[in-house]
């Protein structure tokens, strides 16, 4: 069978490299939360990866990282998505920043299809403050794809919007345009 | 909705032209978000027809953007046989969806009212 034909421009995962023992530090959510975490995982996200820099610079031990913007519940999920994620090539996600068509692999479809919007909303919220471009590109696109194809009533549905005589200072009159 | 500014732009970015017109009309924060920042979209083409009572506009889509096998519709604004009210249709190969009737006004006026929209939120060429 022929190859797809844009399966050539995407950019492949590269091969698990020979992995160093595993560099454990604890991170903790703004509600309290104490998660645990590899370095490489962490890694992913610049502002972390910052911070490490600095601790190990410094050469101080680095036994707590704090996370202040991120609730416990969502910091999990981007663990788990930094988890997965720790091996892939950091090119992929650069070559992915700006493109328009991204292509989401099929763990992290499931892996976000199955959350609510909300929370949803709540992990690429997170995953910007922490600057994690391959989480922040795939949330956005999934978000994107469950829009399409939807009436202006089943987005509202989807987002949670109220219905327009319930929003404050609206004239219905004028919202068909 | 609370999201960041750029994370805003790239879900807008990819969500195509129907979906952008949709979320315009659900609340105000999207239409006031959409009419400033004038998302990417994938419109490549409107093609307009005027007729003596009806005006005909094809539009085409990146081939990505609505979906797979479609990705382009032709849109009929017309005028009703009882000359008070106009109509709205969406002509497929294989059929044709009805979509709004309205009193009063002219189909041409609708027809000005959605392309303003149209061109109001594109971008130049880059």
């Amino acid at each position: 069978m022929a190859p797809k034909k844009n399966s050539a421009k995407r950019p492949q995962p590269s091969t698990p490299k020979p992995s160093a023992p595993a560099r454990i530090v604890k991170v903790q959510s703004s509600d309290g939360h104490i998660l645990q975490a590899d370095v490489r995982a962490l890694l992913l996200s610049s502002t972390l990866a910052a911070t490490i820099k600095g601790y190990d610079d410094e050469n101080k031990p680095l036994e707590k990282l704090e996370v202040n913007n991120v609730v416990g519940f969502t910091l999990k999920l981007v663990l788990e998505w930094c988890e997965k994620h720790k091996e892939d090539d950091p090119a992929i996600a650069q070559a992915e920043k700006d493109k328009k068509n991204i292509f989401i692999p099929s763990w992290d479809r499931h892996f976000l299809t199955k959350l609510p919007m909300g929370n949803l909303f709540d992990l690429i919220t997170a995953a910007y403050h922490l600057d994690i471009t391959g989480l922040i590109n795939y949330g956005c696109k999934t978000v994107a794809n469950s829009a399409k194809g939807k009436s202006t009533e089943e987005m509202r549905e989807l987002f949670g919007i109220p219905e327009p005589w319930e929003q404050p200072s609206t004239s219905t009159a004028t919202w068909d345009d | 909705m609370d999201m960041p500014h750029i994370v805003m732009t790239k879900i807008m970015g990819n969500v195509g032209f129907l979906a952008i017109l949709n979320l315009r009309k659900t609340c105000k924060t999207f239409r006031n978000f959409i009419d400033d920042v004038k998302p990417i979209n994938d419109l490549k083409e409107l093609r307009i027809t005027l007729g003596h009572f009806y005006v005909k506009v094809e539009v085409f889509l990146d081939k990505n953007g609505y979906d797979a096998d479609r990705c382009s519709f032709v849109s009929s604004y017309q005028q009703a046989p009882d000359d008070n009210s106009w109509l709205i249709f969406k002509l497929y190969n294989d059929g044709v969806e009805f979509v709004k009737k309205m009193d009063g006004g002219e189909f041409i006026d609708a027809f000005f009212h959605d392309f303003e929209l149209i061109l109001k939120n594109q971008k130049w060429l880059t």
